[in-house]
């Protein structure tokens, strides 16, 4: 009897070790997702930067809003603003909009977190919505970059406007790591 | 002759006012300029971010390649080997190799500045180079996402890491002014 449970407990042992194995396999195996379309794909940068953004707007303490790692920089709250206020350079002319001007920056205007945290949020939305409308076919359509004159494919639009948004994320990560925080996408995922 | 003087100078302003004027609504006029194929413009964005970066590092001083704001983030060095990392696993990928997952270059590997801007140089070269190749067609044929099991084309690769370069161009633009510089990008332009 002795013997035989040994020997249950080895085979038990022997399996749980092979099932793992037999799903690390499983995993190799499962063939990749198709490619998303183009419209899906861009959506996705888009979003994703948006979302890192602004869960750092609302997580970021309300009394640290004001910091800036030195005096000549734009303070966390300017930082963000700043990003939405870009964010409609995108928005406004994919929609057939005039792009904003210099009346419009919300620098002086919104000053509170809760404001702040929903207008960075909305400005990403705004964009996604302004994507989605496109979808695939439209997303070739031109646009004129209102900063460089220039004929534009929405789609290659979108993505320089979200490799800005990435630098001024970089800039945020930066202004949570001077103040000992850990910036939300960084901390270990639950 | 002296009112005769002031007449003249006069209309020398006066014409002056109406060329800039009429330069000005010439500029406005000027048709925009037409839109690049899907490989060129990945090309002329991914090379936008890098130039940025490239400035950077091979302007950073020496003696501050190891400095760092935090104890727990990367130095400017291994800022930039990261990066040199993450365009190698791109190059990577559009060859159809598989990602190497080093992606944190050694700086015991790379000791100097002058190694570091060498690499850096050229993993952006490279990835450049292997867009062009692609060409607009090639660029959007479906490639292996290294990071994901799913499909994507070079080009949504592309632009997502020129995301990615902006995250980390923009902790660098931190990095520069704690230190009381201003980045290469930033300065008064010649």
């Amino acid at each position: 009897m002795r013997k035989l449970s040994l020997m249950a407990a080895m085979l038990l042992v022997a399996g749980l070790m092979a099932l793992p194995v037999l799903a690390q396999d499983a995993a190799k195996k499962d063939p990749p997702k198709p490619a998303s379309g183009p419209s899906q794909s861009v959506l996705d940068t888009w979003n994703d930067i948006g979302r890192k953004i602004t869960a750092m707007a609302e997580d970021f303490p309300e009394d640290k809003y004001e910091f800036k790692a030195k005096p000549e920089m734009r303070s966390f709250r300017e930082a963000l603003l700043h990003v939405a206020d870009t964010n409609y350079f995108f928005t406004n002319p994919v929609k057939g909009e005039k792009p904003p001007t210099e009346g419009d920056w919300s620098k002086d205007k919104l000053k509170s977190k809760a404001e702040v945290a929903a207008y960075v949020k909305k400005s990403f939305a705004d964009g996604a919505a302004a994507i989605k409308a496109k979808g695939d076919a439209g997303l070739n359509s031109l646009v004129v970059d209102p900063y460089a004159n220039q004929q534009v494919r929405v789609i290659d639009f979108a993505y320089g406007f979200a490799e800005h948004s990435g630098e001024h994320y970089g800039l945020l990560v930066a202004y949570y790591r001077l103040n000992g925080l850990v910036p939300p996408e960084s901390r270990p995922k639950k | 002759m002296k009112k005769f003087s002031l007449v003249a100078a006069i209309l020398l302003v006066a014409g002056m006012m109406a060329l800039s004027v009429l330069a000005q609504d010439a500029a406005k006029k000027e048709a925009p300029k037409p839109v690049p194929g899907p490989a060129a413009d990945a090309i002329v964005q991914w090379n936008e971010i890098g130039r940025k970066l490239i400035a950077m590092a091979e302007d950073f001083p020496e003696d501050k390649y190891d400095y760092k704001p935090t104890p727990e983030v990367r130095s400017f060095a291994q800022q930039i080997l990261h990066l040199a990392g993450t365009n190698m696993e791109f190059s990577a990928a559009a060859n159809g190799g598989k990602p190497s997952g080093e992606e944190e270059l050694s700086r015991a590997q790379y000791k100097t500045k002058a190694d570091v801007v060498a690499v850096l140089k050229k993993s952006f070269a490279d990835g450049a180079a292997i867009m062009q190749q692609k060409g607009d067609k090639g660029i959007m044929t479906a490639i292996k996402n290294p990071y994901s099991n799913e499909m994507t084309t070079l080009y949504s690769l592309a632009l997502g890491f020129n995301e990615h370069s902006g995250e980390h161009y923009g902790q660098l633009v931190v990095y520069y002014r704690l230190n009381g510089m201003v980045p290469p990008e930033s300065r008064p332009k010649k």
